[in-house]
């Protein structure tokens, strides 16, 4: 079940909230049990056998917890714990991975293990290797394996985040105000989910059309042409980010709207200055959690610049792999290791020069630029292989010849392209083009939902005329899941 | 107070909500999208040629499978009787095909209705975009003519993305319908298409696309019983010979002995057995093998078209 879908938004949310309602004049233990048991029927519409996969996780990681707790000074159990998750990990989402690569290397013939990646692991074990790590440190003291589950089955960031730590939901739901309705809550989390609802139907699935027609092109064998490779690019970069923005928009929303305070995950990457930036507000907890529980324990910069350089790129190349068990999205994470690295590298160039400050500033570290290389970058993230993502690339530089000719000429092969150009070509949907303008300026130039709402202050009511604005987007957005295809989150996928 | 001005916000949006889908209904009503053209253009250019059609004649009714599969010149040849191959989308559902073809019905002619087996899988309320376009654009007599409660649920169903297409159409309105008509599929003044020659599908191809409606399980849908009852009472009262006959479709492996399929056919037959509509031969004296087979599992080349309309003939005068 998908936040967008009619069934959702018409069954499950109303039962919730009023499930919600009715418990919270019971206790605040009810309140969690109610929520666990939901989530994890949430969980299991997906796919019934993946709940025993994060049940068993979620039980040994919090006896792991316990352990580290009581036996405080022994390294054992934190090593276990971080072995465990990344073992269970690695299980189900890299081994077929791996034995396709040692089939390659060595010229075996392994057989694949038919194993089905469960929904949402790479979130909930990230969770929970922070969770053990705080315990660790002494941040957490939590017995109480309720508080644990609800931690992290909770359905509004159980399956693409924002990866949560315990401190910021424990210290919410240990208040007692959590028993009492707060209406500032409810109606800023209804306008949040309502603008990441129609974010998700109208932007993003309004434009995957064009992104889906480039790599058509590549799954037939042919080869796209500039104009093609641009416009597919282009609206990738738009759909991702759309795409993103509307789940996180829709889960801190629900958290919202059952009164929890989710942190913000998604502040308009595509206004940042330079990659350092953009990865401050692209999917800012995992961000974060690269940070925290990787870079640092590194090092950090504190080793040096090159060392420091060195650590950015490790930490963001397995922030690639956490994306996928792929090696484009391997080399993804490599991209963007790299562009920290040239960043911290130039502008510690910067630091003595006002003048070529000014003019690198001007010149390379501003959103433009910026959007052009996280463009790039998209193509090793969208593409299933390194030859899609090569030719995609020779496409964008012109390498594979400068023909723009199929997609505004007169003449298509496709009976629905053929008819005198008046038929919009299907491959290239140019009916979605002038679109693409106008979601650039939205990207770049308008205030974003966490603005709106008022996330990164105290929430208060929106006004009126946001309510109004939000319900008319909710029930267009409504209509639109009643309508025959819904796309998944890209972010499920991982 | 409080609750007074949440009951307003509430009923003004939703009302602006339907406002919207009103106008971009309206919209894709004034200017139909390229689909919508190119389906309606078809059915002109058929429609055309059926009024230049004197005397009795009989009509093949259907999807492409009809445009693909029968032979109307071998039929006028062999049966001495004037013929029009009306074979336009299965998409479009029986309603909008026979409605159009009704208007030139006339007592004494003869339909024959070869429905695709998708179309024994017709519900109105799950229809796929190219129906909604049509119903809601140049078909907007017959979505007229549907129940207040179905026009509704259409109404909630109609692809907002198509408003995109709408204002396409707008800015290219220049367009000449008969070009596009000509440039998708080759039809000849009976309405047969002439471009299926030899064959460009594979057996593997084929064999990979068992029909869905022959392999998994469902029921009839009221809609399509009601859509037959009122096509029988039409031709009833026209005085017009009725006659339902099998797709022409791809004989694949999976559907020997299998019980579904046998059980599926069973169900479409006790379908127009309960109508009284006198069935033409047998499912599988439709199925062929992969050599007569064209572009798709419904589309048959010539040499195919051949062979089932010779069939076809045989059963027909058997008939009459």
């Amino acid at each position: 079940m998908l936040f967008q879908e009619k069934d959702f938004i018409l069954l499950f949310m109303p039962i919730i909230l009023l499930g919600f309602i009715i418990s919270r004049r019971i206790s605040i233990k009810f309140i969690l049990i109610f929520l666990i048991l939901s989530s994890a029927s949430f969980y299991c519409i997906y796919n019934i056998y993946n709940i025993f996969v994060i049940t068993t996780s979620i039980i040994i990681n919090f006896l792991l917890g316990l352990c580290i707790y009581k036996y405080s000074k022994s390294n054992i159990f934190i090593v276990i714990g971080i072995a465990f998750n990344v073992l269970y990990l690695g299980f189900f989402k890299y081994s077929n991975f791996l034995i396709e690569n040692i089939n390659i290397i060595f010229n075996k013939e392994y057989d694949f293990i038919n194993i089905e990646l469960p929904l949402a692991i790479s979130f909930f074990t990230f969770q929970q290797i922070a969770y053990l790590v705080d315990t660790k440190k002494g941040s957490i003291k939590n017995k109480d394996f309720t508080i644990y589950s609800f931690f992290i089955l909770f359905f509004p960031q159980l399956i693409a985040g924002p990866i949560v730590r315990f401190q910021q939901i424990i210290k919410q739901i240990i208040n007692p105000s959590f028993l009492k309705y707060n209406s500032n809550y409810f109606t800023a989390g209804f306008c949040l989910f309502s603008i990441g609802m129609a974010k998700k139907l109208i932007m993003a699935d309004g434009i995957s059309t064009i992104p889906e027609g480039l790599f058509f092109i590549l799954e037939t064998n042919r080869i796209p042409s500039i104009s093609e490779a641009w416009i597919g690019m282009l609206a990738f970069a738009l759909q991702i980010y759309f795409d993103f923005s509307a789940y996180s928009d829709m889960a801190i929303g629900l958290a919202l709207m059952l009164g929890i305070r989710l942190p913000i995950n998604f502040d308009s990457p595509y206004k940042a200055l330079d990659i350092v930036d953009f990865w401050r507000r692209w999917h800012i907890t995992l961000s974060q959690f690269l940070r925290d529980y990787l870079y640092i324990p590194l090092g950090g910069n504190r080793l040096g610049k090159l060392r420091g350089c060195l650590n950015a790129l490790l930490v963001m190349t397995i922030g690639g792999l956490w994306h996928g068990a792929s090696w484009t999205f391997l080399f993804w994470g490599m991209f963007h290791g790299t562009l920290i690295g040239l960043t911290h590298f130039s502008r510690n160039l910067l630091k003595g020069s006002h003048f070529s400050s000014v003019v690198l500033r001007r010149i390379i570290f501003n959103r433009y630029f910026l959007f052009f290389l996280i463009t790039l970058s998209w193509v090793l993230f969208r593409s299933e292989n390194f030859l899609q993502a090569k030719i995609i690339y020779q496409s964008l530089f012109g390498m594979n010849g400068l023909d723009i000719t199929r997609s505004f000429s007169t003449y298509f092969i496709n009976e629905n392209i053929r008819c005198n150009g008046f038929l919009p070509n299907s491959e290239i949907d140019l009916t979605v083009l002038p679109f693409l303008p106008l979601f650039l300026i939205h990207i770049w130039y308008l205030p974003n939902s966490n603005h709106l709402i008022g996330l990164k202050n105290n929430i208060k009511k929106p006004s009126y005329i946001l309510q109004f604005f939000c319900l008319i987007i909710f029930f267009i957005s409504l209509k639109i899941s009643l309508e025959e295809t819904l796309y998944e989150f890209i972010y499920f996928n991982f | 107070m409080h609750y007074i001005k949440i009951i307003t916000i509430v009923s003004l949006s939703l009302l602006i909500s339907f406002f919207i889908l009103e106008i971009t209904i309206n919209l894709h009503r004034n200017n139909h999208s390229p689909g919508a053209i190119f389906s309606q253009s078809m059915i002109d250019n058929k429609l055309e040629c059926l009024q230049k059609i004197e005397g009795n004649k009989i009509i093949f009714i259907g999807g492409s499978n009809v445009a693909y599969g029968i032979d109307c010149k071998l039929v006028r040849e062999k049966m001495n009787l004037n013929a029009m191959n009306f074979g336009c989308m299965v998409g479009l559902g029986p309603e909008i095909l026979f409605g159009n073809v009704s208007k030139f019905l006339k007592p004494g002619d003869t339909a024959v209705l070869c429905w695709e087996y998708e179309t024994y899988r017709f519900d109105r309320r799950s229809q796929n975009l190219n129906y909604l376009g049509m119903m809601m654009g140049p078909q907007k007599d017959v979505f007229e003519k549907l129940p207040l409660l179905d026009r509704f649920y259409l109404k909630l169903h109609f692809p907002l993305n198509l408003v995109r297409y709408s204002i396409f159409s707008l800015v290219n309105s220049t367009h000449d319908l008969n070009d596009i008509y000509k440039c998708g599929w080759s039809f000849d003044e009976l309405g047969n298409v002439t471009s299926n020659l030899g064959t460009t599908t594979s057996k593997t191809d084929l064999e990979n696309s068992p029909l869905a409606p022959l392999i998994s399980e469902h029921e009839i849908h009221q809609d399509l019983i009601l859509i037959a009852n009122k096509i029988l009472d039409f031709a009833n009262k026209h005085k017009v010979k009725i006659y339902a006959t099998w797709p022409n479709t791809y004989r694949n492996s999976s559907y020997n002995c299998n019980r579904q399929v046998a059980t599926n056919l069973e169900i479409y037959k006790s379908f127009w057995k309960n109508l009284g509509v006198d069935v033409l031969g047998e499912p599988e004296d439709a199925m062929l093998p992969e050599q007569y087979f064209y572009d798709s599992v419904y589309h048959l080349n010539r040499k195919g078209t051949e062979l089932r309309t010779l069939k076809l003939i045989d059963e027909l005068l058997l008939v009459q």
